[in-house]
């Protein structure tokens, strides 16, 4: 039982070991992107666009980490189960938040299978 | 094959039986569903009939109605069923059916094609069941929304005729006309928003059509479709599209700002889209009437039910399943499309919300003709509910399939019980409680009583039918609902749904000047002011219509009493012609000097003023009734008509008698980059381009701009001063200020005698805001290196100040002031009525013509009109001042004492009487002699004690030395009389003592608008005009008349002006007559001639261009028959 802990927090850390550069340029990207939006003016693209750092950081992750179109597709549906709670509650801005994240996991599903309609 | 139809069958019968859901909505014969905005009939067959033109008599004196020739399918369905001998009730039962159940079976068209295509079983009636039972048609069922019905059903079929295309199974032509007639039956009533859905679905074929293989072939096939498409739906829609896009030319830039301008528009989106965010859009929820409703019938249970809730949650999951558990690439081609699509409609449903709002907003604002598009939710919905219900279907049919393979009979119960529970999650349509929109207080299910019946027979009658009728009580101002305790509540009025006669109240669609005339009949009626049958007669009102059933206290919806109208009714004048229940027919006496519907003169009368004037105008009693009259607003002469003018009478407006200053919102002003900002040059640069622009411009174009600019200037002193921006910024911006008001002083100074009135008003209230920022905002910025500059900006205020005072033309306590503008230079006789019965009868008053003082002592005739004698005015613009005292109303000691003790407490003056609209002013001096407790001053319909909580009236402050106290109350709807009070507000204070002040001073007194009119008469001699007219449609009259060759007459159709309205046979200039008809200016050439509303020419070459659509449509169908049949 320990040994099975042992070996699936190695395998957590060394993942984490292996793509610390990766998640490290996600968080940095992310700070940058955020900080630019909040300049006098640039932070009227924010007005309008308010995901914009969101949606740069998701295309990086998806670059960097080469993500199953599946397991992206899965975690957006189970996002919805996961908001459950959250809406009995009626936490509105975080149901809202997870159905936005829900969205562009699907998009993106839907975005990498298009390659499958042209080979009909 | 054989069992495949068995198959079939089935599941269409089981579509009927579900089909006749609508059964279950009636529980009472006679119930029906009326009003709101569902446009549903009482009397469908003369209503199609009336449909058919394009002007209708039902609204007022006549409105255009080419909106209402695209219902030819949804009204003629509704009147063939009525004439077949169905009641009402049935007829709403079958036609709702009919409705209810061709979604389901389009669908049903759609997913069975797929099905078979695809081999699916257990597909075809989840996803039939899903698109007739879900909550967007459940929103849309409220209203029994045909037309958005239409559009729906039409949907699965266009893409099936779609998809074939794409497959090569019909040609390009064939599936043009396919779609073509398809679109032809079912139009959705050609409202373009309506056809959202249908747009979105449209475009993510295309865009998936060209993704699957591009190619140049394509993008000319899929032109070559639309425009053939476009074409033949043209030609099959001629019979309204040809009056309609007139209409549309001349009617969009209104609708527009009607609907509040782009801003309006904008403030609707937003409200609209408050709650599409993608996670309710994902659940099939959003609908923004769901949200913060407490009186909705079932959205509630949806937002606050665990279960509901997670039921919600999970048809996301279930919709976009099948993009995990389907492998096959023919099955994943579709799923990927309808979850493309799904994606897809998700931008535009979610209207301005985030994440995609921005986007809408740019197409909003940008995109020609998307503005129609301002109901984002319900015109886009359609698409992702199509979406979703294959989607679903595709997740159920996946799992039954699997589960049939192991367990048959397991399989199929789990397949009825999923189908039963599409039904049951929408389960108000089961109960019919979607129709109470606001629970327990407002339904679209109602009983109509049977005298509203029997009054639409009595109106239908011959004799009646041509009668125009006003409704009393009329509508309330508020909305213009029509409001019976029986239950209706529309903006439509019951009378244009009951019947084809003409009635005439004020509606959302009245033209302004229209219902301003009508709106000052229904005041002379409410203050019984003997003139009004006269004013009745002018309009061609020949009935009364008293709705004693009206809702007329509703708090939303307050109108008057209809008890008031039945005093004012028992009047000899007018007979009770009819009596149905709570519905009374009033007719008058003697019809003879009503004005025909069509009439030819020699005469009229010239009125120059505004067209509320009008009533006020016509009570005195040398106005003639015999003859139309002309109403000029502005222009002080109109030659043509003033030469047929037999009297003339000018109705000046007492300027500002009300003494209401206007409020400027200095949001409007505020400049957005202010000194300080890096981009203020580029402000700079265009600040001078104005200026030197200016100077070319005209004295008063130069004022409006440096009254604004110094406006500008002091709200960037302000908006700097809070934004605690830069100090070294405050001496330029005062700098500024003062440039400005240096040169609006320089320009009002030298051509002060020529500045228009109006701008000097206005000026008094821009200079009052700038006076008051200044004020505020000085004590901040005070300091050695700006005090030179606002003492100089201080001094340019009072000496602007001065200026204006001393040029400025309008009314104070008692001196009355007006500027009337004579169009012909005569001996005019002056006309006064004070409006003011508290001043008893006057003995002598003095006024001041261009600064000439007069004396007279008038006598009151009729109506309270005093002639103040005779005076010689030149043509142009004269000065009349007229001196009015008024009287203190309050009847009490001069110095009062006030001990207020309890928390509700309140002392009380004496009542004042008073009417609707009349205004008072109240004013006192107070000092506080003891406590500290809040006394506001109220306004109070009765003496009783106030409610203990109650925020309104001004508080008076704490203060131990004498202080001015001065306001205003307008006499509300329904409030014969009122009491000024100082109340005590409650305290949490236990050591609280009672509070004492001092009152002294205290006057009460009404601010009168008086009426003045200046009249004078021709000599004219005036004789009849031998003519006749008759009436061959509501779109045509043939007119007759004997006429003398060289010379002029006016040929009066008393229907709403419009310039549809034509005349031939005859010469004639036309032109507004009785401030709201249509008037001609004859030269005597011709003796016959026939008025037309020339748009209705469109809709018979439209049909006949539609009827040949069909017949060539159908030679084609059939020779497409023969030959196929021989190539068999």
């Amino acid at each position: 039982m320990w040994e099975k802990i042992k070996n699936n927090l190695n395998k957590v850390y060394k993942w984490f070991q292996e793509n610390a550069v990766k998640i490290l340029t996600v968080i940095v990207v992310h700070m940058i992107l955020s900080y630019i939006f909040t300049l006098p003016y640039i932070n009227l693209v924010n007005i309008a666009f308010g995901y914009i750092a969101f949606f740069v950081d998701w295309i990086i992750i998806l670059i960097l980490f080469k993500p199953k179109k599946e397991y992206i597709l899965k975690f957006g549906l189970a996002l919805f189960i996961l908001s459950f709670p959250l809406a009995v509650f009626d936490a509105k801005w975080s149901v809202e938040m997870l159905g936005n994240i829900s969205y562009l996991m699907i998009a993106t599903y839907i975005l990498f299978s298009l390659k499958e309609i042209r080979s009909k | 094959m054989k069992k495949l139809s068995r198959k079939i069958i089935f599941e269409v019968l089981v579509l009927v039986i579900v089909g006749l859901t609508p059964i279950l909505w009636f529980h009472d014969g006679n119930q029906l569903i009326l009003g709101h905005d569902a446009g549903l009939t009482l009397n469908p067959v003369p209503h199609f009939f009336d449909r058919l033109f394009l002007w209708t008599e039902r609204y007022g004196f006549g409105n255009d109605q080419a909106y209402a020739l695209p219902g030819f399918f949804i009204h003629g369905l509704e009147a063939i069923v009525t004439y077949l001998g169905a009641s009402i009730q049935l007829q709403q039962k079958l036609t709702f059916i009919f409705w209810f159940m061709l979604p389901g079976m389009t669908m049903y068209y759609f997913a069975s094609r797929l099905a078979k295509k695809l081999e699916l079983e257990f597909f075809a009636l989840p996803v039939s069941l899903l698109y007739m039972f879900n909550h967007f048609l459940l929103q849309g069922w409220l209203i029994a929304e045909r037309t958005k019905f239409s559009v729906y059903a039409a949907l699965p079929i266009v893409m099936v005729f779609l998809y074939d295309w794409a497959e090569g199974k019909r040609s390009t032509l064939k599936t043009s006309i396919f779609i073509s007639v398809t679109l032809f039956f079912l139009n959705g009533t050609g409202s373009l928003p309506l056809f959202g859905g249908l747009i979105v679905v449209a475009l993510a074929f295309v865009i998936f059509h060209l993704l699957s293989s591009f190619s140049l072939e394509k993008i000319l096939g899929l032109l070559k479709l639309f425009i053939l498409t476009i074409g033949i739906s043209v030609a099959l829609h001629a019979y309204w599209l040809l009056p309609y896009l007139q209409f549309v030319a001349t009617s969009f830039q209104s609708a527009v700002s009607q609907a509040g301008g782009e801003s309006g528009v904008l403030g609707w989106l937003e409200y609209i889209s408050r709650n599409s965010s993608l996670v309710n859009l994902f659940r099939l929820q959003g609908i923004p009437d769901w949200y913060n409703n407490p009186y909705h019938p079932y959205a509630n249970e949806f937002l606050k039910n665990p279960f509901l809730i997670l039921v919600g949650l999970l048809l996301p999951v279930f919709a976009f399943l099948p993009l995990l558990i389907y492998k096959d690439k023919k099955k994943r081609f579709y799923i990927i499309f309808f979850s493309f699509l799904a994606l897809f409609s998700l931008i535009f449903i979610g209207g301005s919300h985030p994440p995609f709002g921005a986007i809408y907003v740019f197409l909003f604002k940008f995109v020609p003709g998307f503005i129609a598009f301002r109901t984002p939710f319900y015109k886009f919905a359609p698409a992702l509910w199509f979406a979703y219900a294959i989607l679903i279907g595709f997740t159920i049919s996946y799992f039954i399939q699997k589960l049939n393979i192991k367990k048959k009979v397991l399989s199929v119960t789990f397949y009825v019980a999923i189908c039963a529970g599409i039904i049951l999650y929408s389960y108000p349509f089961l109960t019919g409680s979607f129709f109470d929109y606001w629970v327990g207080e407002r339904s679209t299910k109602v009983e109509v009583p049977n005298y509203v019946y029997d009054f639409g027979k009595f109106s239908e009658a011959p004799g009646r039918l041509h009668k125009r009728t006003l409704l009393l009580p009329p509508q309330s101002n508020n909305f213009r609902a029509d409001v019976y305790k029986w239950g209706y509540w529309s903006l439509t009025p019951l009378t244009s749904l009951l019947t084809n006669a003409s009635f005439v109240s004020i509606n959302g669609g009245t033209p302004k000047d229209e219902g301003e005339i009508i709106d000052s009949l229904y005041q002379k009626m409410r203050q019984n002011d003997p003139s009004w049958p006269k004013v009745a007669k002018l309009l061609g009102i020949e009935s009364f219509l008293l709705r004693k059933d009206f809702v007329w206290e509703a708090t939303d919806t307050p109108t008057d009493n209809p008890l008031i109208y039945e005093k004012v009714l028992a009047n000899s004048q007018v007979k009770k012609a009819a009596e149905f229940g709570e519905w009374v027919v009033y007719d008058f006496v003697d019809e003879s000097s009503i004005t025909p519907r069509v009439g030819i003169f020699q005469s009229l009368s010239y009125v120059v003023g505004a067209p509320k004037d009008i009533s006020t105008v016509v009570s005195l009693s040398t106005f003639p009734q015999d003859q139309p009259f002309y109403i000029s607003g502005s222009a002080v002469t109109d030659e043509s008509v003033l030469m047929l003018a037999s009297n003339a009478y000018i109705k000046p407006e007492c300027i500002n008698c009300l003494q209401q200053s206007k409020y400027i919102n200095p949001e409007l002003f505020t400049p957005s980059l202010i000194r300080g900002s890096i981009f203020y040059p580029f402000i700079e640069i265009q600040n001078k381009n104005e200026e030197e622009k200016i100077q070319k411009k005209s004295t008063q174009e130069k004022l409006d701009f440096y009254l604004y600019k110094s406006l500008e200037d002091v709200l960037a002193l302000q908006k700097l001063v809070d934004e605690k921006g830069d100090t070294a910024f405050v001496v330029p911006i005062v700098q500024d200020y003062v440039s400005s008001l240096s040169k609006l002083k320089k320009e009002l100074k030298a051509h002060v005698a020529e500045i228009d009135n109006a701008f000097l008003i206005e000026s008094i209230d821009v200079i009052r805001t700038q006076e008051s920022t200044f004020l505020g905002k000085s004590a901040n910025i005070l300091d050695a290196q700006t005090i030179e500059e606002i003492n100089q900006a201080y001094d340019l205020i009072i000496d602007i100040k001065k200026v204006i005072n001393g040029a400025v033309w309008q009314t104070d306590d008692t001196e009355k002031r007006f500027l009337v503008n004579v169009p012909i230079g005569q001996e005019y006789q002056l006309l006064y009525r004070p409006n003011d019965f508290s001043l008893g009868s006057l003995r002598t008053l003095e006024y001041l013509v261009d600064g000439k003082k007069y004396s007279s002592a008038p006598t009151a005739s009729e109506s309270g009109w005093m002639s103040l004698g005779a005076n010689v005015l030149e043509k142009g613009i004269h000065r009349i001042e007229i001196t009015q005292p008024s009287v203190n109303l309050y009847s009490g000691p001069t110095t009062v004492e006030v001990a207020l003790a309890d928390g509700g407490e309140c002392f009380f003056m004496n009542p004042i009487r008073a009417m609707e609209n009349e205004m008072y002013k109240i004013s006192f001096k107070h000092r506080r002699l003891e406590g500290t407790r809040n006394l506001p001053v109220r306004i109070k319909k009765d003496a009783s004690s106030a409610p203990i909580i109650d925020f309104k009236g001004d508080v008076l402050g704490v203060n131990y030395f004498e202080e001015n106290y001065g306001t205003f109350h307008r006499v509300g709807k329904n409030e014969d009389v009122f009491y000024v009070a100082l109340c005590s507000d409650p305290t949490t204070d236990t050591n609280s003592v009672p509070s004492v002040v001092e009152l002294k001073d205290i006057v009460i007194q009404k601010v009168a608008v008086p009426d003045l009119v200046l009249y004078s008469d021709s000599g004219k001699e005036k004789s009849a005009v031998k003519f006749d007219y008759t009436r061959s449609s509501q779109t045509e009259y043939i007119v007759n008349a004997d006429l003398k060759d060289n010379q002029k007459y006016i040929l009066a159709m008393n229907g709403s002006s419009n310039d549809n309205w034509e005349l031939s046979g005859m010469k004639g200039e036309k032109f507004v007559i009785n401030g709201h008809a249509n008037g001609w200016i004859l030269d005597g050439d011709g003796t016959n001639g026939t008025i037309k509303y020339k748009t209705q020419g469109m809709v018979v070459i439209g049909f006949a261009i539609t009827a040949l659509s069909i017949i060539i449509l159908l030679t084609v169908a059939l020779i497409n028959l023969y030959v196929g049949k021989n190539k068999k």
